[in-house]
């Protein structure tokens, strides 16, 4: 049975469907906080309404200019700008998708050194053919204990705990009459660590871009915080794409999402911007970083040098994979990969998921330093 | 809900809210506590006191996120009990613990005696349990929730819904009215869409230069409207810079504060100069600030 809806109030209740459309959250409950609230402001003008919305449909702050598009759109009959809008009903955030403030200026530079092959981006989108056999995902699940993990607040008994578990403690003294002859005791729990994957999508990465999603959408489902960007010529997140769980629904996410595939490499400015985002910075602190890249910068190596250096100071491990290093005389020989080797962790071979899944699956194991070992296997 | 406590009427008649009547209040009352809010955040929390909500405030660190609970603490004369969220923090921490070492005292001095050790007189109070027995006096400022884990985002769900806590032991504490709850994040994560969708949301974004100078001059205490300008214009363009660490509001006071203090040993705008490091704490921060410095402050202290 239908309700009818006043005629005044009916602006307000398709509003929310307008932003269920666009893939905002917009419940039944959060539509009832913003009739109460319209009532209870006045409502005196556009301003108040529109200061209800955002305070009882509560938007994403990366999204918060595309709710104010849609809200002029839908109220004060303003024409909607297209390119602002993600795909009906996906989570994909235009605030996610940042331009390097300082690419424009890097790229002026390196044009005048003949280094750059292109001075403008070149964005389109990219279709993704991948037919997932779900082993890895299964072997994957099977080795999630190998993830690495770190000690947390929480505690739980243990016979060779440090420490004495007060609460099982005085349940035995109860039982006991009072007596405490043998404490139980206990140790702090062990949790996941973050683990952050950034994967490079530039023109020379090109063929192994599929099989790098595919394991990104693996290691998404089968660790717990896993965060996921990938670097071109801009940074993008594609952590909220890559959540879906079909894998190809994930992937054609990504491909809608990511606007510059196959472009060129700008690896410092990009990494750049991922330290200027407060909130990302923090996704690397404490977290296990894996960059998929076979680190071919373009122009100069000094703004990938202190990114890289900076990463470092902050994750708990820093692995850099690049396919290179399958091949059999392969040596960290270009300018940009021997700079920053002294602040890698591991330099692994990244030219296939096996290998990958391997080195995720070994590393909760003791890191050691990539200079040391790539440095004796040139001397031998 | 028959007699339910989400009932708008209910929640507004039951419990002696600050007396708002209309959103320009807010503002004004807030201003009288030394906080100046814009309209945005003025309309959450009017929203949010009249419809008896959680207030989420998100903002960059050093907004005032935590300043707008205090002073609207201030307000309604409540004191305000802080839950600092941290990772890895657990229910007992948030809602209540037993003394067990004055548990098993007691339980050795009763001897053979029967002893009832699970009374109010072994409950340790915590922030959510605290507010909950006494919802009148007190408001819950749940600070930095992004940085608990999503468990404990889980858990704060079914506190937000029923405001009711189970104690296996005694029972089950449910608030007489709905307490007065303001939630802070500061976005290093984003928080479920289920926790958002229960509360009255405002994004606090950066005061405008004259906003700014209005908040130093009546924090900053002995700092001169002149200085108070220039400071709120500098602070605006080092923000414009892309900066891992923009200033905050607190930054801005403390580097009025500053240079106040070296006027004596430096002239403008050297004393700015001098006290960059209260403003702008991290290395590379420095580096990117240093070419930019000297015209910034140029234009601020006209």
């Amino acid at each position: 049975m239908s309700v009818a809806v006043p005629r005044a109030v009916a602006p307000l209740v398709t509003f929310a469907a307008v932003l269920r459309r666009h893939g905002f959250s917009a419940s039944s409950d959060q539509m009832v906080t913003f009739l109460a609230g319209v009532r209870l402001v006045g409502p005196a003008n556009f301003e108040s309404i529109r200061l209800t919305a955002y305070a009882s449909f509560a938007p994403d702050y990366d999204r918060h200019n595309e709710f104010e598009a849609l809200f002029r759109a839908h109220f004060c009959a303003e024409p909607m700008p297209r390119t602002s809008l993600p795909e009906p009903g996906g989570r994909s955030q235009p605030g996610d998708n940042l331009t390097s403030p300082v690419a424009a200026g890097a790229d002026r530079q390196a044009r005048r050194s003949g280094k750059s092959a292109a001075d403008r981006e070149l964005l389109h989108a990219r279709r993704f053919d991948v037919q997932g056999t779900g082993t890895l995902h299964r072997q994957l699940l099977e080795l999630r204990s190998h993830f690495p993990q770190r000690r947390c607040f929480r505690v739980r008994p243990a016979r060779h705990g440090k420490s004495i578990h007060l609460a099982r403690s005085l349940a035995r003294a109860v039982r006991t009459g009072g007596d405490l002859a043998r404490p139980v005791f206990r140790e702090r729990c062990l949790r996941p660590r973050k683990i952050l994957l950034m994967i490079d999508i530039s023109g020379s990465m090109k063929g192994l871009t599929p099989a790098y999603l595919r394991f990104a959408h693996t290691i998404a489902h089968a660790a717990d915080r896993v965060e996921t960007f990938t670097i071109g010529t801009r940074l993008t997140r594609i952590s909220a794409a890559l959540s879906r769980r079909a894998e190809e629904a994930a992937v054609a996410a990504v491909g809608n999402v990511v606007l510059d595939w196959e472009g060129g490499t700008r690896l410092g400015p990009a990494l750049g911007t991922f330290f200027k985002v407060p909130r990302y910075f923090n996704y690397a602190r404490g977290a296990a970083v894996l960059i998929l890249s076979d680190a071919l910068e373009r122009g100069d190596a000094a703004e990938l040098v202190q990114a890289v250096h900076r990463l470092s100071r902050v994750a708990w491990r820093l692995s850099w994979a690049s396919p290179l290093v399958a091949a059999a005389h392969f040596a960290p020989r270009t300018a940009a990969l021997k700079r920053i080797l002294p602040f890698l962790d591991d330099l692994i071979d990244g030219s296939s998921v096996a290998a990958l899944t391997n080195f995720v699956l070994r590393m909760d194991e003791p890191a050691p330093c990539a200079s040391q070992v790539w440095t004796s296997r040139l001397e031998l | 809900m028959p007699g339910g406590r989400n009932e708008v009427s209910d929640v507004v008649s039951g419990a002696p809210w600050p007396q708002f009547r209309a959103v320009d209040d807010v503002g004004r009352q807030l201003a009288a506590h030394d906080y100046f809010a814009d309209e945005g955040l003025a309309t959450a929390i009017f929203l949010a006191l009249k419809l008896g909500k959680p207030l989420l405030l998100e903002g960059q660190p050093g907004v005032g996120k935590t300043e707008a609970a205090k002073a609207l603490g201030a307000i309604a004369g409540r004191s305000v009990v802080r839950l600092q969220c941290y990772e890895g923090i657990d229910a007992p921490q948030a809602l209540y613990e037993w003394n067990y070492a004055r548990q098993l005292l007691s339980l050795r001095q009763a001897g053979e005696q029967a002893v009832d050790l699970y009374t109010s007189d072994f409950l340790i109070e915590r922030p959510l349990l605290a507010v909950l027995r006494d919802p009148l006096r007190r408001l819950l400022l749940i600070d930095e929730v992004d940085r608990a884990d999503p468990e404990f985002e889980a858990f704060l769900l079914e506190f937000l819904s029923d405001f009711q806590i189970s104690i296996p032991e005694v029972g089950t504490q449910t608030a007489a009215v709905r307490p007065i709850v303001i939630m802070t994040s500061n976005r290093t994560r984003d928080l479920h869409e289920a926790l958002r969708r229960r509360c009255i949301y405002h994004w606090i974004a950066y005061p405008d230069a004259e906003r700014e100078a209005e908040i130093i001059l009546r924090r900053a205490g002995d700092v001169v409207a002149s200085t108070a300008e220039a400071v709120a214009r500098a602070v605006q363009g080092l923000r414009g810079l892309p900066l891992a660490k923009p200033p905050g509001i607190s930054e801005a006071i403390e580097w009025a504060r500053a240079a106040t203090l070296l006027i004596n040993s430096a002239g403008w705008p050297d004393a700015f100069r001098r006290a960059v490091g209260v403003v702008i704490k991290d290395e590379e921060d420095l580096a990117t600030v240093a070419p930019h410095l000297d015209s910034l402050l140029k234009k601020s202290c006209v």
